[in-house]
């Protein structure tokens, strides 16, 4: 049976990303040639790739600037901040000045939800930004100062964590080293055992159990298997992830190493979403220490360790999505079955685990399954880590076993007012009020499961406004391969945008409601199938606050029916009341 | 033609309650339609197989919704293909399509020979109730034999399949979301500086009005075409497809 999908092309992001450096766009001659010869594809199927990732559509500029599109970067002011920087050179959003020196656009969360509002320069992060900061960067483009002679501390990501556990306190204080010299860490049944034993979950938000995916993977009649960590970490609001490959790389790829044993696999491959690509050097560093540390071990027992870098896509963080984008094609999820366990990259039975899973690993083998199964719960044994960001004093880290309730793990972060609404596991997860009966709901896989993201709002915030920037976000994100969430994220950005518009009505409401539906039942991955998560919410817990938005009547067009006669006012040279235009004339009946 | 099964086909699963043989490998949307039974799809294709994209061919199997067309057939499987859920959810399937290119019937020569127009009108879709979104991609009339309204493509990814089966590689779908679009392979972005050929598979095998031959639109009658007097669900395999 024939496959529309491209043929494989390993390093054809990382090609790209050069690409983009030499010759700044990717897709222009003879940047397209040369690697359309080198992987010995078509030129449209190089464009096919480079034109679903975010960070290749921008344009060649010297400065290239994206602020961070995001609920909590909107409430901590981003968009003053992006118009303060747009006027300064008379551009807008979206553009590039006339000399291209500077392009700014915005973009997804980049997992810096702690230190909004925040943006993104060539690249590097750029934490918690004020006005100030702002007319020193406009200064910095003026004077053509480059980027890599900008200050340091302008690009200094905090990692500020208020709670330690034990999960943190160990990673601080042992050697990751020290664990893979365990007698224990040579021997695939033992560590495969341990993790059994110990009940660990997955720590990306499915929960699926760790070592029951192993051996899935470890049982397939095939001996060349790939073990990938995921550190695609592109949820909003989730920066959990950032902490541990900032402060403790070793251990995850201590962790690579021994579940790539535990599997059978010869080669783990960390894959880091763009906007961490600050963090290389720290990751090539501790690759090469792991390495180092097995050089020790016969040749035939090594695991080969690698990084590759995404270029945009949270959609990317979807496993199968992950496998196609280090195969240098789009990343659109695949059609399942068959699973990755099976035939993932290039076809060969892949495992791939999220950055906090495979650290965790690192720290069961290092501890033992009963330090692991002690804490948390039954069903959700282990610590887990917790960022909290949004209306709150300390937004940051938070290490609680699982089974916390919602409320404490809020009332550490401290609250600015009084907590209205709370989003946990991002956008996709659950929009929920924060009642009493909510606050003192465990967050465990079996009561409110949650990927470690807990966003605060508290009353100064419209639900109706979070959901439409979250509405916003998967339109952007969608893979655009099956029907249902292409299409439905799109009609719920639009509805959405028509309520802020304030021509919705109850009608534009109702007709969603199969969208959703369709959404909910037939996408083909997870991105589809929680993408109307939010709407869903907002009707269920918030429904007053959304109808406040709505007009009374049966329907109402979708733009001022008034503005678009001023036209035709000007050049007739009326202005009286027969030349104006109610958005809704009562009917004849009620006249 | 008489519904065909397969000669090794020794088990079965329970298709809207009636027992179902299958040969092994084979989707619950292969063991189906070979029992002449119809699931609506789009994308599946006797000679492509499946793509998994359009999700009309949704099921319910032991409970939970999959795509036929993925769903390996399994002995004892329960499988639900018609209900008034999933009908709906294909009707609205159809709508979407519908709202996001731009498919006025009336005006296409595809009409009546239009798989994306007939599996509406079996669905009692009267109107798209999705405001439409009015796409404005550049048509590309470039190639000496074909034309393509990307305007219309639905994304199937048919013609990009029987081009990369038949060696050519001319066409692939870049982009992402709703920017997802239908592009020709070569350097220039143009079909007609592709190696496809009017007599590949690939440029007739568009199931709606966005890959086309010119200067034949009309050749066959409006009245006279394929759907005009007959759903897809009364069809052979033959017929249906093209």
């Amino acid at each position: 049976m024939a496959t529309e999908r491209q043929r494989t092309a390993p390093g054809l992001l990382a090609a790209l990303h050069q690409a983009r450096l030499r010759w700044g766009n990717p897709l222009e001659e003879p940047a397209l040639a040369e690697l359309s010869a080198a992987f010995a594809l078509p030129p449209g199927e190089i464009a096919a790739t480079a034109s679903f990732y975010h960070f290749f559509q921008t344009p060649p500029a010297r400065y290239q600037i994206h602020f961070i599109d995001h609920v909590v970067d909107h409430h901590a002011g981003i968009e003053a901040l992006c118009n303060r920087l747009c006027a300064a050179f008379a551009i807008q959003p979206g553009e590039r000045t006339a000399d291209a020196h500077l392009f700014v656009g915005w973009t997804a969360c980049a997992g810096l939800s702690d230190q909004a509002p925040a943006a993104i320069v060539n690249g590097r992060p750029l934490p918690a930004l004020t006005p100030e900061r702002i007319d020193a960067i406009i200064d910095a483009i003026r004077a053509q100062i480059p980027v890599a002679e900008w200050p340091a501390e302008w690009f200094a990501v905090a990692n500020p964590v208020y709670r330690r556990g034990p999960l943190l306190t160990w990673l601080h204080a042992t050697p990751a080293a020290a664990v893979l010299e365990q007698l224990s860490a040579r021997e695939p049944e033992a560590i495969l055992q341990a993790v059994a034993d110990a009940g660990l979950r997955g720590r990306g938000g499915a929960g699926f159990p760790t070592a029951t995916k192993w051996r899935f993977c470890r049982e397939t009649a095939d001996p060349t298997r790939y073990l990938i960590c995921n550190a695609d970490e592109g949820e909003p609001g989730t920066f959990k992830d950032r902490l541990l490959l900032t402060h403790y790389p070793d251990h995850l790829f201590a962790g690579m190493t021994l579940a790539a044993r535990a599997i059978g696999a010869q080669t783990a491959m960390l894959y880091l979403r763009y906007e961490y690509q600050y963090l290389l050097p720290k990751l090539e560093a501790a690759r090469e220490r792991i390495l180092a540390a097995q050089s020790q071990l016969p040749p035939s027992e090594r695991i080969t360790l690698e990084i590759a870098l995404g270029a945009g896509a949270y959609v990317c963080g979807e496993e199968s999505a992950l496998i196609e984008s280090l195969e240098g094609k789009p990343g659109r999820p695949r059609v399942r079955p068959p699973f990755p366990v099976t035939s993932g990259y290039l076809g060969q039975p892949t495992v791939v685990n999220n950055v906090e899973t495979l650290v965790a690993v690192a720290a069961i083998v290092g501890n033992g399954p009963q330090w692991w199964r002690s804490m948390g719960t039954p069903d959700s044994s282990g610590p887990k880590l917790f960022c909290v960001s949004g209306d709150v004093a300390r937004p940051g880290l938070y290490e609680f076993p699982y089974g916390v309730a919602l409320g404490d793990l809020i009332t550490a972060a401290r609250p600015l007012g009084t907590p209205y609404a709370i989003q946990v596991s991002g956008p996709s997860g659950t929009l929920l009020p924060a009642t009493p009966e909510q606050l003192a709901r465990p967050l465990a896989f079996e009561a409110l499961p949650c990927n470690g993201t807990v966003m605060v709002f508290d009353e100064r915030r419209d639900p109706v406004a979070i959901v439409r920037h979250f509405a916003r976000f998967f339109a952007h994100e969608s893979c655009g391969f099956c029907t249902p969430c292409r299409v439905g994220t799109q009609l719920i950005a639009k509805t959405f945008a028509k309520i802020a518009a304030g021509y919705a009505t109850r009608f534009d409401l109702e007709r969603l409601a199969p969208a959703l539906e369709a959404m909910r039942l037939a996408s083909n991955c997870g991105f589809g199938l929680s993408a109307g998560n939010p709407v869903r919410d907002l009707i269920a817990y918030f429904r007053p606050r959304l109808d406040a938005h709505l007009q009374p009547h049966d329907f109402l067009p979708a733009f001022s029916l008034d503005a678009e006669l001023a036209a035709t006012r000007r050049l007739t040279g009326r202005d009286d009341t027969h030349a104006h235009l109610a958005q809704f004339e009562q009917p004849e009946a009620a006249r | 033609m008489a519904p065909m099964t397969s000669p090794f086909a020794s088990e079965t699963f329970t298709l809207d309650g009636k027992p179902t043989p299958f040969a092994p490998g084979q989707t619950v949307l292969e063991a189906a339609l070979a029992a002449g039974h119809y699931i609506p799809h789009l994308c599946w294709h006797p000679e492509m197989g499946n793509h998994g994209s359009c999700r009309l061919c949704v099921v319910e199997a032991n409970g939970r919704i999959h795509a036929s067309c993925a769903l390996p057939a399994q002995p004892g499987l329960q499988v639900v293909s018609k209900s008034e859920t999933l009908t709906r959810v294909r009707r609205t399937l159809l709508e979407m399509l519908f709202a996001e290119g731009n498919h006025f019937c009336p005006g296409c020569e595809k009409s009546g020979d239009c798989l994306l127009q007939a599996l509406a009108y079996a669905h009692g879709m009267t109107a798209s109730h999705f405001d439409p979104f009015y796409p404005q991609r550049r048509i590309d009339a470039s190639h000496p034999d074909l034309w393509l309204d990307p305007n219309r493509c639905i994304l199937c990814g048919l013609c990009v399949r029987a081009s990369l089966a038949e060696g050519k590689e001319a066409l692939v779908i870049g982009g992402r979301g709703i920017a997802s679009r239908l592009l020709a392979t070569s350097p220039s972005g143009l079909l007609g500086d592709t190696a496809l050929a009017a007599t590949d598979r690939a440029a007739r095998i568009c199931p709606v009005g966005a890959l086309n031959f010119k200067e034949v639109g009309f050749a066959s009658p409006i009245g006279k075409r394929r759907f005009d007097h007959r759903p897809p669900e009364a069809m052979s395999d033959k017929e249906r497809y093209t």
